[in-house]
């Protein structure tokens, strides 16, 4: 794929890259900021190349997750920090359609989820991200974290059960 | 391949986060552009392999040009003898060098019975140690 072409392309997946690079790095917008942008390095400087074997998002976001991982060495390190970390969601202003009680409302739903999210195992808050959040199937979730669709599909259903558990009056309320 | 029936309880809270996401999201050109105009960092071997190299090869260099200087400057043996005693045999510069190092305490270790016979070499018959 030529350099302007792939830099359309990931253009256009910016947004969902950035949203999978919040997930990598504990939801901390600093660190996900420095491996997006490492991840886009390593594209243009030919480290990653895109071979085609797999769709570009899935195969842009290996290395999303890998470059988080190098980066940050652990996950979890930002996992255990998340529940006391501000949320970006937090500070966002009430709402720009002048609503509001529903931006209010959304802000804090996305925080809630947030803290949620990050008390569930790692493998378990990265395939409900990308199923629920990226919309991605369980066996693309699976190519990009790296393990095989059954194992997916067991942190896929342990995941819900404990993030349903976790979010408990908040599902049912929203 | 694998779709999931989709989960719209699950489904709701996550669109809420992507929304917000998608409001905070740096612009993708102030990621893109910065690395894309060559802010790669240099690994510090390509400094220091070529720099390490020329140092090698100036030493080497040096070295070869001290060598051969030193080879073209020094005099013969028999040359600095010659200049050092015109007129003398070898034996009898021998004999004066010899005189002239100051004995040392463990010098006696050095005196061998065998080494008082030993002939002057230029009392030696003519066939003697010459083809």
């Amino acid at each position: 794929m030529e350099g302007e072409h792939l830099a359309r392309e990931l253009a256009s997946l910016h947004a969902a890259s950035w949203g999978w690079a919040l997930a990598c790095c504990g939801r901390d917008p600093s660190a996900a900021a420095d491996a997006l942008q490492q991840a886009y390095s390593k594209v243009l400087e030919g480290k990653a190349r895109f071979g085609g074997q797999a769709a570009l998002k899935t195969w842009f976001f290996s290395v999303i997750r890998l470059t988080a991982m190098e980066q940050r060495r652990s996950i979890v390190r930002w996992l255990r920090r998340a529940p006391d970390r501000e949320q970006p969601a937090d500070e966002a202003p009430a709402s720009s359609s002048g609503k509001p009680d529903r931006g209010l409302e959304r802000a804090e739903a996305a925080a809630r989820l947030s803290r949620a999210l990050a008390r569930l195992a790692p493998r378990q808050r990265e395939v409900l991200h990308l199923v629920f959040y990226e919309e991605l199937s369980i066996a693309d979730a699976a190519t990009i974290m790296g393990v095989s669709i059954g194992s997916a599909r067991q942190h896929y259903d342990r995941g819900k059960k404990n993030l349903r558990d976790l979010l408990g009056d908040d599902l049912r309320t929203s | 391949m694998t779709s999931e029936p989709r989960d719209e309880t699950l489904a709701r809270p996550f669109a809420e986060l992507r929304r917000a996401d998608v409001e905070n999201a740096p612009p993708f050109d102030s990621m893109w552009r910065p690395s894309a105009r060559g802010t790669r960092r240099v690994s510090p071997w390509w400094v220091a392999a070529p720099a390490v190299s020329v140092v090698a090869a100036a030493a080497a260099l040096a070295l070869w040009v001290g060598l051969h200087r030193s080879a073209a400057e020094a005099p013969a043996p028999g040359a600095a003898v010659a200049a050092a005693a015109p007129g003398l045999t070898t034996a009898q510069v021998a004999s004066g060098v010899r005189g002239s190092i100051e004995p040392l305490p463990l010098d006696f270790l050095l005196d061998q019975p065998s080494l008082a016979a030993i002939p002057d070499f230029d009392s030696l018959p003519r066939s003697v140690g010459r083809p």
